[in-house]
Parts: structure tokens; sequence; C-alpha cells
């Protein structure tokens, strides 16, 4: 396992967990994939039923594709935005774009498990750690269309990736066990 | 430890190189009007696909292309051709591609002068009234046979 830093270039701020058996990271693999017509219709297709689910609006797999790639592209224009916003302090931004997984949690602290859950989307999401205030490691994401990470096995594991990166950032020294906390996006 | 620990820390651990991810958002962004279009395409060709329960390697030996062609065309990620649009079309039996003959403005822009431009107007009705006149074609030829 790698970390990688995304951006500002000078004193990166979000960085992203590259995984070994992956040949890039979670930010650059996640925003591959969302912006990947074939991934998506397939996505949707073998969980049609979600999108008739309480959770979401019914929609059909076209409409749900073309709305998912609207959204990533404003999502991306925003983080492009941010990451090119030179020498200004994203500070405020990434304190606004990320938020606790654990909707019980109010408080901002280290190692917190964290979502980026952006606006427009109902269920776009990144997942990652807070290393401090507005540090962030990105451990990775996905299309989110049940209420509960523990409802649909690929949200599941995204949960079990977080705990890894966890550990991993335990192990090398950066935290202890008794500083670490969830964060969602 | 300190936040400055911590980032410091953080630094120390993370690879120099940066991730690619700046730099395909960018392309991607300068790309956004094409791409839009190769993504719709995409859809309404995977779409098709399902429906006659053809495969992407049957489509590639219709279009006499390699079935990463086909990959990268129903990814979304390839600027087409119209050459190639209308290979598609063929081997699929479907429109991708509607182009309006006339835009709706410039029907609207025409009435607005029209209402605005009294002689324009007039000029039109008179020679709508002569073309719809049935004593038109009997003047001619009374016209040519005096001739």
């Amino acid at each position: 396992m790698n970390l990688i830093p995304i951006f500002p270039k000078e004193n990166p701020r979000i960085f992203a967990v590259r995984y070994d058996d992956q040949s890039v990271d979670e930010f650059e693999r996640l925003f591959d994939l969302w912006n990947d017509s074939e991934y998506l219709e397939s996505f949707f297709y073998e969980n049609q039923k979600d999108l008739c689910s309480g959770f979401n609006r019914c929609q059909s797999v076209d409409e749900a594709v073309r709305r998912t790639l609207e959204d990533v592209s404003r999502f991306e224009d925003h983080l492009l935005d941010l990451a090119e916003s030179g020498d200004r302090d994203p500070s405020q931004a990434l304190q606004a774009l990320f938020e606790p997984l654990n909707n019980s949690e109010f408080r901002i602290i280290n190692l917190q498990k964290s979502k980026a859950k952006y606006w427009r989307s109902p269920w776009l999401r990144l997942y990652a750690i807070r290393i401090d205030v507005n540090c962030f490691v990105i451990t990775g994401g996905a299309i989110k269309l049940t209420h509960k990470m523990n409802d649909r096995e690929h949200t599941q594991f995204e949960l079990e990736k977080l705990e890894k990166a966890k550990n991993y950032l335990i192990e090398t020294g950066l935290t202890d066990k008794e500083s670490f906390e969830f964060l969602i996006i | 430890m300190t936040d400055t620990e911590i980032r410091e820390k953080l630094t120390s651990i993370a690879m120099e190189k940066s991730s690619g991810w700046l730099e395909k958002a960018k392309t991607r962004r300068g790309n956004r009007a094409w791409l839009k279009r190769s993504q719709a395409i995409a859809l309404r060709v995977l779409r098709t696909l399902r429906e006659k329960e053809m495969t992407q390697k049957e489509l590639s030996s219709r279009l006499n292309v390699s079935p990463q062609q086909i990959s990268k065309i129903v990814k979304g990620k390839e600027n087409l051709t119209l050459e190639t649009i209308s290979k598609i079309e063929k081997a699929l039996g479907i429109s991708l591609m509607n182009v309006p003959l006339y835009e709706k403005s410039q029907i609207v822009e025409a009435s607005e002068y029209l209402s605005k431009n009294f002689y324009a107007k007039k000029a039109i009705q008179r020679t709508l009234e002569y073309n719809l006149d049935p004593k038109k074609d009997f003047v001619c030829e009374n016209t040519n046979s005096a001739a």
C-alpha cells in the first residue's frame, strides 16, 4: 500500500491510497470508472432493483447513467477548481466537502473515517480518513444506492478498505489507536 | 503528535510523484463537449447490443474493426468520425445523429421580422394569393396561346 499526493501541488492536503493490486491510486481509478459509460451501464443494470427502492426516485438504467455522468463532471470540475486554486488555501472548501462517515459524529478529530458527499449527486461517495483538520487520505469510493453501507457487497468492501487503510496508517506511526476515528465524504 | 509533526510524517511516507488524476481531469474538462456526445452514443450502442443480444465481438466483426476499438467506443471515450458513426448506425439499424434542417430560432426570427415589416408581409401575402389563384394557370395558357 502506498500514499499518493493528489493536491495542492505544494503542501498536499489530499492523498489517496494505491493498493498493491492496483496500478493507480483510488482517486484516479474512481474518476476513470465514473467517466466510463460501459462501467456505469453495467453497474446500474446489475443494481436496477436499488434504483427503484424507497431510497431513490424510480428511474431507468439510462437515466441513472446520464445523471451520474453529469454529476461526475460537476464534481470533478469542483475538485479541479480546488486543485488549481494555487496559493489560495483550500482548507475551508475541503472541510465543507468532507463529513464524518457516521452521521452521529459531529466533531472533527484526527484519523476520523470520512466521506465526501457531492451535494448535487444522490449516490457518488468518496471515503477517506481525516489525518488532520484539513488533511485527508482517500481510501476508496462507491456509487451508494442503499441507505446503509452494509446493505450491499460493494459498499461493504469500502468499509473493509477504510479499516485496512487505518491499520496501515497506525503501522506507519502516523497515529495511535486511541486517536483514530473514521470519516466519510 | 502535533499537526506539524503529522504533516511531516505524512509527507515522508507518501510517494513523491503525484496522482495522474489532475492531468486526466484537465483533459476531460477540455474535451467535455465531444465527450458528452461520445458518452451518449456509447449508451445507445450498449442499450441496442443488450436488446439485440449481440456481443461487442460480433459488432466488431460487422464493422470490420478490432474488439479494442469497440471497447473504446462503448466506454464513451472515443472521438468518433462521421464515417464510424454511419457504419455503427448501419450495423445496428439505429439512428445516432439527427441534425435538424432548420433551427427553431430562425423560424421565430423570420416571423418576428414579418410582424414588424409591413411591406415584406404584404409581398408574401400577394405571392401566396397569386400561387393559390385558380385562374392563374388559365391566364398563363391564354398568354401562351396569344403569343
